[in-house]
């Protein structure tokens, strides 16, 4: 269920609630493919446990996670000023093997304004989704607008922003 | 993979505290930008879904990007930030993916056609006692003029490094 239309509506202690999917051989090439991150470890994997070939997703991967969440809590996007990535924080505990299943939950944690400008703090796990062990933690600031309240005089915009940062 | 990447990953590294890493330099072109907007785009929803619409954003759009008060079009920072652990990565070896921590802050925005170089300088080395060490890297990105983009630090655990008298 959507927790806000757009993600600057969130306000701290929003749950962003939680999804699983599966880290595919399809996922994390596409995911590792654009960022050219071309290390066979990430492009090469099969999924097979055991095989000593299943490959990894690299922390990083942290990133699509929120965007796959966002997708679910805020559906139509960043909202009417584009949001741009201001802090990547993550903390890594175990590799995340390809094939395995992920359960990714957040949480808004503060809003605040600072020189004219609004931001927003996200927290989100990424556990195993069988064994529930925790695999990572990702702390992010987000930038609402990159103009400054007293420039942001028209408020609409032409077209509406999607997936950005 | 090249010759050069696949020899980092597989040799022992003799490293001491303020040896600097680099990486290739890039230039940040709006196909790199589209590239890694359109992964998002596209995988953010369900592996399957059948995605139709294009991302409008600012790094897809420069009429968009203008809107929000910005040069011109301007790359995602998890693009840098995903380019800084692939340097990380290509030294560490994939031991770096059992624990470790990276942060980035992205301080100015990444524009168009920015030659951008991904740097690394060792800030701390600790032997762990089981053949392994611990690093301490201190991250940025810069453009041509050597100009910060994206700063940060990272720790991760090797089995590859050698600390250097």
């Amino acid at each position: 269920m959507p927790t806000g239309r757009y993600v600057c509506d969130l306000e701290p202690g929003d749950d962003l609630g939680a999804i699983e999917f599966d880290l595919t051989p399809l996922f994390v090439r596409e995911f590792c493919h654009s960022s050219e991150m071309h290390q066979p470890e990430f492009q090469n994997g099969d999924g097979t446990e055991g095989s000593g070939s299943a490959g990894y997703a690299p922390p990083t991967v942290a990133h699509m996670a929120k965007m796959k969440l966002f997708q679910q809590a805020c559906p139509e996007g960043s909202g009417p000023d584009a949001r741009m990535h201001y802090t990547f924080q993550i903390e890594w505990f175990k590799p995340m093997r390809i094939g395995m299943r992920v359960r990714v939950s957040g949480r808004c944690q503060n809003r605040y304004e600072k020189r004219e400008r609004e931001y927003i703090t996200f927290q989100l796990d990424i556990d195993d989704a069988h064994t529930k062990e925790r695999l990572l933690r990702y702390d992010d600031i987000t930038l609402v607008s990159f103009r400054r309240k007293s420039e942001r005089t028209d408020q609409t915009t032409s077209e509406r922003p999607s997936g950005a940062a | 993979m090249s010759t050069t990447h696949h020899l980092l990953r597989t040799s022992k590294l003799r490293l001491a505290v303020g040896d600097e890493l680099r990486g290739p330099t890039r230039c940040m072109t709006r196909e790199r930008m589209r590239w890694y907007a359109d992964m998002l785009h596209v995988h953010s929803w369900p592996e399957g879904s059948v995605v139709e619409d294009d991302p409008v954003n600012i790094h897809t759009e420069v009429d968009f990007a203008k809107s929000q008060g910005l040069p011109g079009l301007v790359a995602d920072g998890p693009i840098t930030t995903n380019w800084l652990f692939g340097l990380v990565f290509d030294f560490f070896g994939a031991e770096s993916l059992t624990g470790g921590s990276m942060e980035t802050k992205h301080i100015r925005p990444t524009v168009e056609d920015a030659m951008v170089t991904t740097c690394a300088r060792i800030t701390s080395l600790e032997a762990l006692g089981d053949g392994k060490v611990r690093c301490g890297l201190e991250l940025w990105s810069q453009d041509a003029a050597a100009t910060p983009l994206t700063v940060g630090k990272t720790s991760v655990v090797s089995d590859r490094v050698e600390i250097a008298d």
